[in-house]
C-alpha cells in the first residue's frame, strides 16, 4: 500500500535518511521509535510529501489521493488567529468535506468561538485530530503528540483512533516515545538509528526475540547483550536476538519485556555503542 | 487557502493604508504650517512607504505561517507546492499591483505637482524590484530580519550587476550611458524617458534568475530544511545569474539603441542626418555621403566646410565635411576619458578651432587649437597659460593683431577676470568685470553694477569708448552661435534685465549710436533669439510637460527692435515625444509625428531631399 524504496534524505551534508527501503499494508499500525535525531520525523515528513529526498521515492496505492492522508505534526501547529469555527470551515473547503465530526469538540466543551491561539496543547493535539478523522483518512501519520497530552486526553484521542481504524481500516503510522497506551493495540514496530531502520517486526515477534536477564554477576560472552544496564547489586541485561535455545543451554531466568523496556533497550544500545565509538 | 491567503493580505492593507493615512494627519496636526498640504505629506510618505510595503508583501509569504508553527499542516494539504505557491503569490501580487495603481493615479491627480516625474519612475522601479527580489528570498531563513537581510543583499547583486553590464559595454563599445539607452544618471534617478526596450531587457535578464531560482528550488527542494532549500537556490541561482548577465550584455552589446537621429541644414543646404552609429550628407538628389564611423555633435560651419565632434571611447576627433566636395577630414583628436562624462566647448576664428579640454569636475586641463589650414594641434595646459584661482575658462571672443591671433577668456571667480591668450602662449590680464563680458563689432563690453563699459583692446590695453548707465542690468543675449567667433559686423544687440519671478525685459542695444531702448512685444517665456548669418530671428516654441516632444510654433525676424512674423507653423495633432526642430544657418529642420520637413533660410522656401519625400 505504501512502498518505500531507497529513500534518502540529506540536511545539508548530514545525511538524516539513509537508503531506507520498507512497505506499509492496509490497515496497519505502525510504531517507529528511536533516539532523539534517529530521522523518525523526517521519515514521516518525507513519507507525507513535505520533505523532499536527495534518493528514492514513496509511492501510494492508486486508490488513495492526497485528501485521504492525515498528517498530525509533532508541532501542532495551526493558524492561530482563525477561530475554531474558521478552522473548521477551512479545513472542510480544502478537504472538500460534507460533514464535520464534533464529537470530539464536544467532548471538550470546547466553544467554537475560540481561537486557535487560547487552546491548551492537549485541547489543540484533539482538535487537530478532529479535523484529521473528518477527511476519512485511508493512512494517517502521527509524529509525537501523546506525551504532549495529559492522561485524560491521551484515552479520548486513543479511544477515537481505534474507532476511525475500526471504520475506514485506516493505516496509521505513528512515532512514539510512550508505549504503555499503545500496548494493546496489535502492530508492527520499526526503529530506526541513524537515518536507518533497525528492527522491523509485529508487537507480538518482537516480544519473542528480546528478554531480560537480571544478574549479580557478569553473564557469559555467548548470550548476545544488546544493552546492559546497571541497577544497585545487580545488572539487567537484555538479550537480542533471544531464542529458545539460550534458555535451554544457560541457567538463567529469561523475563519478558513490555514494548515500552523493548525500546527502552534498544534506545540504550544506541547511546552505549555512541559511548563506545567515542571512546569515553 | 486562496480566500485564507487574501484575508491576510487584506488585513495588512488595511493597517498599512492606516499608517498611511494616520500618520501624515497627526504630522499635520502636530507640525501644522512648517509643512506642505495634507495631501503633499500623505503622497509623499505614501511613496516612500510604498518600497516598505512591497518588501513587507515579498518577505512575508511563508514567514507568518513559519510563525505560527502551521508549515507541517499547510505542506500536508491535498495541493502540489506550485499550488501553495501561487495561492500564496497571487494576493500578494494583486495588492501591491492595485497600491502601485493607487499610487499612478494619486501622481496623475496631483502628485506631478509635488514630485518629479524621473522620481515616479524611479520609485516605480524599484517598487517592484523589492518586490521580485523580497519574494525571492522569502524563504531563505525564519526571521524577517534574516531575510530582510537577504533582500537588501539581492537587490546590491542585482544593482551592481545591472550598472555593470552598460559600463561594460561602453569600456568595450565606446561611447557614455546615453548611446547604450541606459542612462542610469544615479541609482535613485532614473531617466526611462529616453529608451524603455534596453532598460527592460536588463531588467528581465537579471530579475528572472531570482524568480526562477525561487520557484524551482521551492518546487524541488520544500522549506523543511533551510540547508537544502537554500544550498538548492544557489545551486540554481549562480548559474541563471551568470547566464543572466550574460545574455543582458549581448543585447545590450547588439541592440541598436532606438535614437531618433539628429539634423543640421548647411549654408549651401545639404542636410546632415546623424545617429549615435553613422552620419550620412543629403544633396537634393539624395546621399552624398556616409560616415559610418558614428555620429557627429557640435555642428559648426565656414566658408566651405561644416565641422563636427565625433566621439569614441578614448578620443574626441574632429571633423569636417567639405560642403561641395563631400569628403570628409579628420583634423585633430583630443584624449578623453573613459567613462566620465567630457564637456568641452568649441570655439572657431578664421582658420583656429580653440576648445578647452575640461571634464566633469570643471577642473580645466588644457587648451587646444587647432590650424585648419596648416592642419596642426596645439595644446597648451592651462597651468602654464593661466593664472592660479581661475575656474571654467570660458574662450568668449578672438582677434588679431599685428599679424597674431589671440583669444579672449573669462574665468569664473567672485567677478569675471579677464584674460588674453596669445597663439604663442603668452597672456594678458584686461581686467574685472561684475557680469559676463562680450566680444562684438571688436569691442569688449563688460560690466560693473548698472554700467556698461564698451572698451577697445589696443595693443597696451583697454581703451574705453563709451559708459552705459541703466537703471538694470544688462544681459546682452548669446544671440550669436556661440561657437563660431567669426567678426560679423553687428548693427544691434539685444540683451535683458529679469524681473522678480524670472519675466524678462528685452533691450535692444544700437552699435552705432550705443542708445538702449526698451523691446516690449517679444515673448517672455519658451522664446530664444538666435543670430544666423547677420540676422536675428525669434524663435516661439511649445513645450509642456504634460506633452512630448518640442514643437516650433512661430518663427520671427527681429530688427530695429521689432518682431516680424516669417513662418506660423500649425500644432501638429499626434505629439510625439520624438518631435522637435533643428535651426541652423541653411535652414529649419522639423519632425513632428516622426516625419520631416524641410526650410530654406532667409526665404523660408521648402526643401527636398530624396529619401525623406
Amino acid at each position: 500500500m505504501i512502498d518505500v524504496k531507497d529513500l534518502s534524505v540529506r540536511f545539508g551534508g548530514k545525511t538524516v535518511l539513509d537508503a531506507i527501503n520498507v512497505q506499509f499494508e492496509k490497515g496497519e499500525f505502525v510504531t517507529i521509535a528511536g533516539n532523539n535525531g534517529a530521522g523518525k520525523t523526517t521519515f514521516l515528513r518525507t513519507l507525507m510529501g513535505i520533505v523532499t529526498p536527495v534518493k528514492g521515492e514513496v509511492t501510494y496505492d492508486t486508490g488513495i489521493s492526497k485528501g485521504k492522508i492525515g498528517f498530525m505534526s509533532d508541532r501542532s501547529g495551526f493558524f492561530e488567529n482563525f477561530t475554531l469555527k474558521q478552522g473548521i470551515d477551512f479545513h472542510s473547503r480544502v478537504y472538500r468535506l460534507d460533514q464535520f465530526d464534533d464529537t470530539l469538540l464536544r467532548h471538550l466543551g470546547l466553544d467554537l468561538k475560540t481561537k486557535v491561539k487560547h487552546l491548551s496543547v492537549g485541547e489543540r493535539v484533539l482538535f487537530l485530530f478532529s479535523l484529521v478523522i473528518s477527511q476519512k483518512p485511508g493512512i494517517l501519520f502521527i509524529d509525537e503528540i501523546l506525551h504532549t497530552i495529559d492522561p485524560y486526553l491521551r484515552e479520548v484521542f486513543l479511544e477515537h483512533l481505534l474507532e476511525v481504524i475500526d471504520r475506514f481500516n485506516t493505516t496509521v503510522i505513528t512515532v512514539n516515545h510512550t508505549f504503555s497506551e499503545i500496548e494493546t493495540i496489535p502492530g508492527r514496530i520499526l526503529v530506526m538509528e541513524d537515518g536507518r531502520i533497525i528492527l522491523d517486526e509485529s508487537a507480538e515477534v518482537i516480544k519473542t526475540k528480546i528478554k531480560k536477564i537480571e544478574s549479580t554477576g557478569e553473564i557469559p560472552g555467548d548470550i548476545p547483550v544488546l544493552y546492559k544496564k546497571e541497577v544497585l547489586e545487580y545488572n539487567e541485561y537484555y538479550v537480542y536476538p533471544f531464542s529458545e535455545e539460550l534458555r535451554k543451554s544457560f541457567d538463567y531466568q529469561f523475563r519478558d519485556l513490555t514494548l515500552s523496556e523493548i525500546i527502552k533497550s534498544f534506545i540504550g544500545g544506541y547511546y552505549v555503542k555512541k559511548r563506545i565509538s567515542r571512546g569515553s | 487557502m486562496l480566500k485564507k491567503e487574501f484575508q491576510e493580505v487584506l488585513k495588512q492593507s488595511l493597517v498599512y493604508i492606516g499608517l498611511s493615512v494616520g500618520i501624515p494627519l497627526v504630522l499635520k496636526v502636530v507640525l501644522a504650517k512648517e509643512i506642505g498640504s495634507y495631501f503633499e505629506v500623505f503622497f509623499l510618505m505614501y511613496q516612500y512607504s510604498l518600497l516598505l510595503f512591497s518588501i513587507f508583501m515579498g518577505l512575508s509569504l511563508f514567514l507568518p505561517d513559519r510563525n505560527q508553527r502551521a508549515e507541517d499542516y499547510v505542506y500536508s494539504l491535498p495541493y502540489s507546492r506550485l499550488r501553495v505557491l501561487v495561492m500564496k503569490v497571487v494576493p500578494r501580487l494583486a495588492a501591491v499591483a492595485i497600491f502601485y495603481l493607487l499610487f499612478l493615479l494619486l501622481y496623475l491627480w496631483g502628485g506631478q505637482e509635488i514630485i518629479m516625474r524621473s522620481s515616479f519612475f524611479s520609485t516605480s522601479w524599484f517598487y517592484w524590484l523589492l518586490f521580485g527580489i523580497s519574494l525571492s528570498f522569502s524563504a531563505s531563513a525564519d526571521s524577517y530580519l534574516k531575510v530582510g537581510g537577504a533582500t537588501l543583499l539581492g537587490t546590491l547583486i542585482f544593482l551592481v550587476l545591472f550598472t555593470f553590464v552598460p559600463n561594460l559595454i561602453i569600456q568595450v563599445k565606446g561611447g557614455d550611458l546615453h548611446s547604450v539607452g541606459l542612462d542610469v544618471l544615479s541609482l535613485f534617478k532614473i531617466d526611462f524617458s529616453y529608451n524603455l526596450v534596453p532598460f527592460l531587457l536588463v531588467c528581465l535578464c537579471l530579475m528572472l534568475p531570482f524568480l526562477i531560482s525561487f520557484v524551482l528550488a521551492f518546487k524541488k527542494w520544500g522549506i523543511q530544511s533551510k540547508e537544502n532549500y537554500n544550498k538548492g537556490f544557489l545551486k540554481l541561482f549562480v548559474p541563471l545569474i551568470a547566464a543572466g548577465f550574460i545574455v543582458s550584455t549581448f543585447f545590450v552589446y547588439v541592440l541598436r539603441v532606438r535614437d531618433y537621429p539628429d539634423y543640421y541644414l548647411t549654408a549651401n543646404h545639404r542636410l546632415i542626418e546623424t545617429s549615435p552609429y553613422s552620419t550620412r550628407l543629403y544633396g537634393a538628389e539624395g546621399v552624398k555621403l556616409k560616415y559610418s564611423k558614428g555620429g557627429f555633435s557640435n555642428f559648426f560651419e565656414d566658408e566651405a566646410h561644416v565641422y563636427g565632434t565625433h566621439e569614441t571611447r578614448r578620443s574626441v576627433y574632429i571633423v569636417r565635411i567639405d560642403k561641395e566636395n563631400h569628403t570628409v577630414e579628420t583634423m585633430g583628436k583630443i584624449p578623453r576619458p573613459k567613462i566620465k562624462r567630457f564637456q568641452y566647448e568649441i570655439r572657431l576664428f578664421r582658420n583656429f578651432i580653440a576648445i578647452p579640454e575640461h571634464f566633469h569636475d570643471d577642473q580645466l586641463r588644457a587648451f587646444v587649437f587647432i590650424d585648419t589650414r596648416r592642419k596642426t594641434i596645439k595644446r597648451m595646459k592651462t597651468a602654464d597659460v593661466l593664472p592660479p584661482g581661475y575656474k571654467e575658462p570660458i574662450i568668449f571672443g578672438a582677434d588679431h593683431s599685428n599679424g597674431k591671433i589671440f583669444w579672449l577668456i573669462h574665468g569664473r571667480l567672485d567677478r569675471y577676470p579677464i584674460i588674453k591668450l596669445w597663439e604663442d602662449g603668452t597672456t594678458e590680464k584686461l581686467g574685472m568685470t561684475r557680469w559676463a563680458p562680450k566680444y562684438f563689432n571688436r569691442m569688449l563690453f563688460t560690466f560693473q553694477g548698472r554700467v556698461m563699459v564698451i572698451s577697445k583692446i589696443t595693443d597696451n590695453g583697454l581703451e574705453v569708448i563709451r559708459k552705459i548707465y541703466y537703471h538694470k542690468h544688462i544681459s546682452l543675449k548669446s544671440v550669436h552661435r556661440r561657437i563660431n567667433l567669426y567678426p560679423v559686423s553687428l548693427k544691434e544687440v539685444y540683451g535683458v534685465w529679469w524681473q522678480k519671478g524670472g519675466k524678462a525685459n528685452y533691450v535692444r542695444l544700437d552699435l552705432e549710436t550705443f542708445e538702449i531702448s526698451p523691446v516690449k512685444d517679444i515673448p517672455t517665456s519658451h522664446f530664444f533669439l538666435n543670430n544666423l548669418n547677420g540676422t536675428i530671428y525669434g524663435i516661439k516654441f511649445q513645450y509642456e510637460k504634460d506633452e512630448p516632444g518640442f514643437h516650433l510654433k512661430k518663427l520671427y525676424r527681429l530688427e530695429e527692435g521689432k518682431l516680424h512674423l516669417v513662418k506660423e507653423f500649425p500644432e501638429g495633432k499626434n505629439k510625439k515625444k520624438s518631435d522637435r526642430f533643428w535651426i541652423s544657418k541653411g535652414g529649419i529642420v522639423i519632425r513632428q509625428n516622426k516625419r520631416l520637413s524641410f526650410y530654406s533660410l532667409p526665404g523660408m522656401k521648402p526643401l527636398k531631399f530624396k529619401g525623406f519625400d
